[in-house]
């Protein structure tokens, strides 16, 4: 005898005895054991795949590869709160037109906040929806059909005023900033030592 | 494909009309200039421009300028920044204007009796009004008391009662005159009517013969539509224009958004901008002749215009009658033209000088925190010259601006003024951008940057993207130069920041005290025809989109702003590269050299210490790091 028939008598011998082991439950009732292996099976990929952000929306090939470069850009894990870098960079590539290819009536535009957090996000009176934790909001605009002037609003951070462009597919992160901790943002104004006396300083020339 | 000639329309194909010698001008509503055209790269593959669409949809009045729907019934009348109305639009108000003339004898005349009308604030003019209206019943009591029939009789018996009536009457034409004016605007739709306004709140409600907000965006509208530059209230060019027939200025705008198309087809520049009161420029020809430079955007367009009919406000009707408006959708009218002077070739030896004009680097305050503000006789312009068979000679000259004293914010969040120069000397333009794009450099006052928009149905504040462009109101216009030094040998360019730009703010090219942060401005429409005109006549690469990844956040308030830059526009790259020469000009005043440094502003109070220089600020003499220029 070959080697391969070897082995394959030694499975069924394997097989054969482990099945006369078996508990007589599972020997009367197999089929319902492999009905239900086949269920729970389903809901562990159901599971999975919900949990990616690719999910949401059901973005399609363009989004998933926008999101794939923003990753590998060192963002780290968007569900690990301050692993995210201070200013993540635009992607170059989610603004470039591809003159070459046809291009799909539709742009998505993808909206995530750094630090991930919970906002909402509103298109002048219209609630586009929530960003949520490692869930960025996806919303489909007619390409080229001018762009969005959203707010952002989180809990805990100042209100931001983004803007979206709908040239192409794009990534909108939105960096928030604490309450706190406004005076880390350019613009912010310094108060006056003395709000009393005036502190001129002579004119330069 | 129709063409033209002696007023008779007859249908051709491109090819017959070209070989037959005609100039095509474009009549599509989808005509654009050179720099907004569809162009495509070596491979033939379409390079397209972010700005296209929306420079269409608002010469249509289709679109605003974030390329967004206008609202039903709005209209853009952009003409002075550089965006004129298609030809569908002409036509569309030719067929209106037909039915409604807007113009009544008694308040044309009263109008042109008046060369100008001050600006008199509402109250004051409230004041005013009761006082002449006293002054009125005064002088009736004095006739009656005189026994004389008039007024004008109560004059001549009492002399000093001549005064008062001439500071009356002086009042009572003005008040005719804006009178009249308010019933011309409300004719046309840029002023509400009487019960309308009497019911509306705010700045929007006007009051009869007031010269309110309401009036003065009323006069804005109307001056913009008439390509009017004025400040926005009775000056003589706008009550002229106010005095006029509607269809008499539908005819003058059909004229002027006809002249850009006829420029575009002949690909000529020469608009009779560098005659003097000695005439034209003269040059010498081949044949070693004298000849005189001749105005081709006029002597072009009244050709054209004779040739289609268009030269009278009936011809004019009479072909919108003809031409529906489906047809302006792909119309182009074959027209003949004199031959182009003999120094035009397809690569022309071109130069651009700026002269600064007078130049004053004192602060516009003394140290009594006074204004005073200079007084210059020399305007900055900006001439273009050709090189032909060894003479130069300018083919235009346009008023421009130079940089001046201008608020900057410090890294303390404070507004200080800063001397904004424009650096002179030898340079080149290699890069030219259409729909530029300006980065406001973070000296820029946060208040410039922030503006109120109605966004689906909901006034929200936002990054005022208007400035920074691509569009009409960009700091960098519709279209720009970029001003650098050339690198010697394997070395890249210098920047430092210096543009010559189209530009929305025309007051600043055109008025007295105009000044610019160190750019050279000219208004969006020469800018463009300047622009086309390079990139038809020099050698050039078209680039293509230039796209970049800029964010920066700013705090408003206790609201913080995103600002997303996704191109840097349009470019073209000229090669060889155009020579510029800014001219020094003359110095005056005290200070011979530019302020270094932040100055105070006068009567403000700022936190110590005195604040540093900031990233990608400009520098006195106009320096700025790439990308970051000073418009």
């Amino acid at each position: 005898m070959s080697e391969p028939d070897s082995a394959f008598a030694r499975a069924l011998a394997w097989l054969r005895q482990t099945w006369n082991q078996a508990p007589p439950t599972l020997k009367q009732r197999w089929p319902w054991f492999i009905a239900g292996g086949a269920v729970l099976g389903f809901l562990v990929v159901i599971a999975t795949r919900s949990s990616t952000p690719e999910g949401e929306g059901g973005q399609g090939p363009t989004a998933t590869q926008a999101e794939g470069r923003a990753g590998s850009a060192g963002e780290g894990d968007p569900g690990e709160p301050g692993s995210a870098p201070v200013q993540p960079p635009l992607d170059p590539k989610a603004t470039v037109a591809d003159a070459g290819a046809p291009l799909s009536p539709n742009v998505k535009l993808t909206f995530r906040t750094f630090p991930p957090r919970r906002a909402t996000v509103h298109w002048g009176n219209k609630r586009l929806g929530f960003i949520d934790r490692g869930k960025p909001l996806v919303i489909e605009r007619v390409r080229d059909s001018g762009p969005l002037d959203v707010v952002v609003r989180s809990p805990g951070y100042l209100t931001v005023h983004a803007r979206a462009y709908t040239f192409n597919d794009a990534i909108v992160d939105v960096k928030i900033t604490p309450v706190e901790k406004k005076d880390t943002i350019y613009g912010y104004q310094q108060p006056l030592a003395d709000a009393g006396a005036p502190e001129l300083f002579p004119i330069a020339p | 494909m129709f063409a033209e000639g002696e007023r008779q329309e007859r249908w051709l194909s491109a090819e017959a009309a070209t070989a037959a010698g005609y100039t095509i001008i474009d009549l599509n509503d989808e005509w654009t200039p050179f720099l907004f055209e569809e162009l495509a790269d070596p491979a033939g593959r379409p390079l397209p421009n972010r700005y296209r669409r929306v420079f269409i949809g608002l010469a249509n009045d289709e679109l605003d300028g974030d390329g967004q729907p206008l609202e039903p019934g709005g209209k853009n009348y952009l003409e002075v920044y550089g965006i004129f109305p298609s030809l569908s639009v002409i036509r569309d108000r030719f067929l209106l204007d037909e039915k409604r003339t807007c113009a009544v004898p008694d308040d044309q005349a009263a109008m042109l009796a008046q060369k100008s009308i001050s600006y008199v604030a509402p109250p004051a003019a409230k004041r005013n009004a009761a006082k002449q209206k006293k002054a009125f019943a005064e002088l009736e009591k004095a006739r009656i008391a005189a026994n004389v029939d008039t007024l004008a009789a109560l004059a001549t018996a009492q002399p000093k009662q001549a005064a008062k009536l001439k500071e009356y009457e002086r009042w009572a034409a003005d008040q005719a005159a804006i009178a009249a004016a308010e019933r011309r605007l409300i004719c046309e739709g840029f002023l509400p009517e009487p019960e309308v306004s009497a019911k509306k709140k705010g700045p929007l409600k006007h009051e009869p013969l007031m010269q309110d907000e309401a009036m003065r965006l009323a006069l804005r509208s109307f001056q913009q539509k008439h390509m009017i530059y004025d400040g926005h209230s009775f000056r003589p060019r706008t009550l002229e224009a106010l005095a006029k027939p509607t269809l008499e200025n539908d005819h003058a705008a059909l004229v002027r958004a006809f002249r850009e198309r006829v420029i575009a087809a002949a690909d000529v520049l020469e608009d009779g901008s560098t005659e003097t009161k000695k005439g034209p420029v003269m040059y010498t020809s081949a044949s070693g002749e004298k000849v005189p430079l001749r105005n081709l955007a006029e002597e072009y367009t009244k050709a054209a215009l004779e040739q289609l009919g268009l030269d009278t406000v009936d011809g004019a009707l009479a072909f919108f009658k003809r031409h529906d408006d489906a047809e302006f959708k792909h119309l182009r009218a074959g027209v003949k033209l004199g031959p182009r002077p003999e120094y035009y070739a397809p690569h022309m030896e071109l130069s651009i000088v700026v002269d600064r004009g007078d130049v004053w680097y004192d602060p516009w305050f003394d140290d009594q925190d006074r204004w005073r503000y200079p007084s210059r006789s020399r305007y900055p312009s900006l001439t273009l010259y050709v090189e032909y068979r060894g003479e130069k000679f300018p083919l235009t000259r346009w008023r421009t601006t130079i940089g001046g004293w201008r608020a900057e914010q410090a890294a303390n969040g404070y507004e200080y003024y800063k001397y904004k120069g424009s650096d002179t000397g030898p340079r080149v333009i290699r890069k030219i951008v259409s729909g530029p794009v300006w980065i406001a450099p973070e000296s820029t006052p946060i208040r410039s940057l922030v503006k109120s928009k109605k966004v689906e149905g909901r006034w929200q504040n936002v990054v005022n993207y208007d400035e920074l462009g691509p569009g009409y109101l960009s700091a960098y216009g519709v279209v720009a130069g970029y001003f650098v030094i050339p690198g010697q040998g394997d070395a890249p360019d210098v920047d430092r920041g210096i543009r010559a730009h189209g530009s929305s703010n025309y007051l600043s090219i055109y008025s007295d005290t105009g000044y610019s942060h160190g750019c050279h401005r000219l208004p969006n429409h020469l800018a463009i025809r300047l622009y086309d005109f390079l990139l038809q006549h020099r050698h050039m690469i078209v680039k293509g989109d230039s796209p970049m990844e800029f964010s920066r956040q700013f705090l408003s308030g206790d609201q913080v702003y995103d600002m997303r830059i996704p191109s840097r526009g349009f470019e073209f790259e000229l090669d060889p590269p155009i020579s510029v020469s800014v001219l020094e000009g003359t110095v005056r005043g005290t200070l011979k050299e530019p302020v270094e440094g932040f100055v105070p502003k006068p009567g403000k109070r700022y936190p110590p210490p005195p604040p540093a220089e900031l990233e990608g600020e400009t520098t006195a003499s106009g320096a700025a790091a790439v990308d970051k220029g000073a418009p």
